[in-house]
């Protein structure tokens, strides 16, 4: 898991060092897309002694504008959620005074607007290097020591800011003038003043419809 | 012929040449047949003398200036008058006459084609006049219809029309210039495919009328069929302009700008975001 975010910057180092000499993009053009996203994230839990590794699914929706022809600005809907609540082994919880020991139990969602560059390498068949930067929402839901039957009310239901940043790298083909298919894959670390690190390897698939809008 | 010589036809029943010559200079006169001895000068100013038997020799002094010579063959099929006419230095003057005898029909048509060439000589000194001062005058009167179209409209309209085909052939269409009664419609073509675009007509239309004025496309390759109006090679991009004229009766209407190919596959239709105000 940790791996990811090198794997990630390998890809993208490679991803720009073997980009075409002529930057080839699409200029003025605006694309709106949708992908379905899936990984693993790596769940973290106050008191807990080890994160949990956990599958996560959700969705974006983007829409980017051509600044020039190698360049776009792009603005992304991210939500996440792990596919089911974490069992963490060992967490420790004060709870009115008193110190409860063993399984926890809690689930985590994610969603973020983030906003940054992507840099678009190809005309047909387009590799794709995004950086993005932003802010959302940490949803976590009502934890609980299943073995103990307890849901202490300091790990209650919480919903908190979120601050994100995500690299994908990805490859899209053009289908036609206004449609297009790509693949990605991308790592994302979100973390907030009243949540834990949440870093995420993801790959996901979309569609895109491209248009040039007339703003 | 070699400057200072002539050649003059005869015609069977004789003929009258007028001849410049210089003073104190010899000029020969040369026969198609032997000369007879017996010609007779008007003047003793201007010395005759037998070349050979075909030839005289006539020499003008300083006195003479106009002096009459007839001349005839032995054998009479060659008569002819001369004027020789003493010019002055700085003129031409004549040091070689060939006389030949020739029918009738080839003197008249000597005589027709020397006619002709004389009466079209001033036509032709007109017409090369013209033809030095004609790039001028278009360039004069092309400057002169820019200017009087400057004072009357010149503005720049901002557009952000594009579109794209399925071969990665991109038309962009961002600025227009409303210039006098007309307007000029700037686009770029961007080939993105690999195989050359070639635009085969551009056409401006409203409401699918066509408002079509000359076009032109700054080609980036050249095409063997003379009808298309220009290439724009793989991976390139060319700036083509095309004139809408009339431009009053299509303000503030959405226009549309076709560029077509010798094919149709791939033409570009720009439909959306022209519209000059």
């Amino acid at each position: 898991m940790r791996r990811a975010p090198y794997v990630v910057g390998a890809l993208v180092a490679a991803g720009w060092l073997g980009r075409p000499a002529v930057s080839q993009a699409d200029r003025a053009e605006a694309q709106w897309s949708a992908r379905g996203v899936f990984g693993t994230a790596q769940l973290r839990e106050e008191g807990a002694r080890t994160p949990r590794r956990g599958l996560i699914g959700g969705m974006s929706l983007s829409l980017s504008y051509g600044l020039s022809n190698y360049l776009d600005v792009s603005t992304e809907l991210l939500m996440i959620s792990a596919t089911q609540d974490a069992t963490f082994a060992d967490t420790t919880a004060d709870v009115g005074g008193i110190t409860l020991r063993g399984k926890f139990t809690r689930g985590a969602a994610s969603a973020l607007m983030l906003v940054g560059p992507t840099w678009r390498l190809g005309v047909a068949w387009v590799p794709v290097i995004s950086l993005s930067g932003g802010v959302g929402v940490r949803y976590r839901s009502a934890g609980s020591f299943p073995e103990m039957d307890i849901a202490p009310e300091e790990r209650g239901e919480t919903v908190t800011l979120d601050l994100g940043a995500s690299a994908k790298v990805g490859l899209e083909y053009r289908v036609n003038h206004s449609l297009t298919v790509g693949a990605y894959g991308a790592a994302l670390a979100a973390w907030g003043p009243k949540a834990p690190l949440l870093p995420v390897a993801s790959a996901s698939v979309g569609l895109s419809y491209v248009l040039y809008p007339l703003w | 012929m070699a400057k200072g010589e002539a050649e003059f036809l005869v015609a069977p029943g004789g003929g009258a040449f007028e001849i410049p010559i210089h003073a104190l200079e010899v000029c020969v006169l040369t026969f198609p047949e032997i000369v007879s001895t017996s010609a007779i000068a008007s003047s003793a100013d201007v010395e005759v003398k037998a070349w050979d038997s075909k030839s005289l020799a006539v020499r003008a002094n300083s006195k003479a200036k106009l002096t009459t010579l007839a001349v005839t063959t032995e054998s009479g099929s060659v008569r002819i008058n001369l004027t020789l006419r003493v010019v002055p230095a700085n003129e031409d003057a004549l040091k070689l006459v060939r006389f030949k005898a020739v029918t009738a029909e080839e003197a008249f048509q000597a005589r027709l084609s020397a006619e002709l060439a004389k009466r079209i000589a001033p036509i032709q000194a007109e017409l090369e006049s013209v033809k030095k001062n004609l790039d001028a005058q278009i360039r004069d009167r092309a400057d002169t219809l820019i200017a009087e179209r400057t004072l009357k409209r010149n503005e720049v309209v901002s557009l952000r029309a594009h579109t794209r085909n399925d071969a990665h052939v991109i038309a962009h269409v961002e600025r227009a210039l409303l210039f006098g009664d007309d307007a000029h419609l700037f686009f770029e073509i961007e080939n993105r495919s690999k195989a050359p675009f070639r635009l085969l007509r551009a056409t401006v239309l409203a409401d699918g009328v066509p408002l079509s004025g000359p076009v032109r496309l700054r080609s980036t390759a050249v095409d063997k069929d003379p009808a298309v109006l220009g290439v724009v090679a793989a991976g390139a991009s060319a700036l083509g302009v095309v004139v809408v004229r009339n431009v009053n009766t299509v303000m503030r209407k959405s226009l549309t700008l076709e560029l077509v190919t010798p094919d149709g596959h791939g033409t570009l239709r720009v439909t959306k975001g022209i519209v000059l105000r």
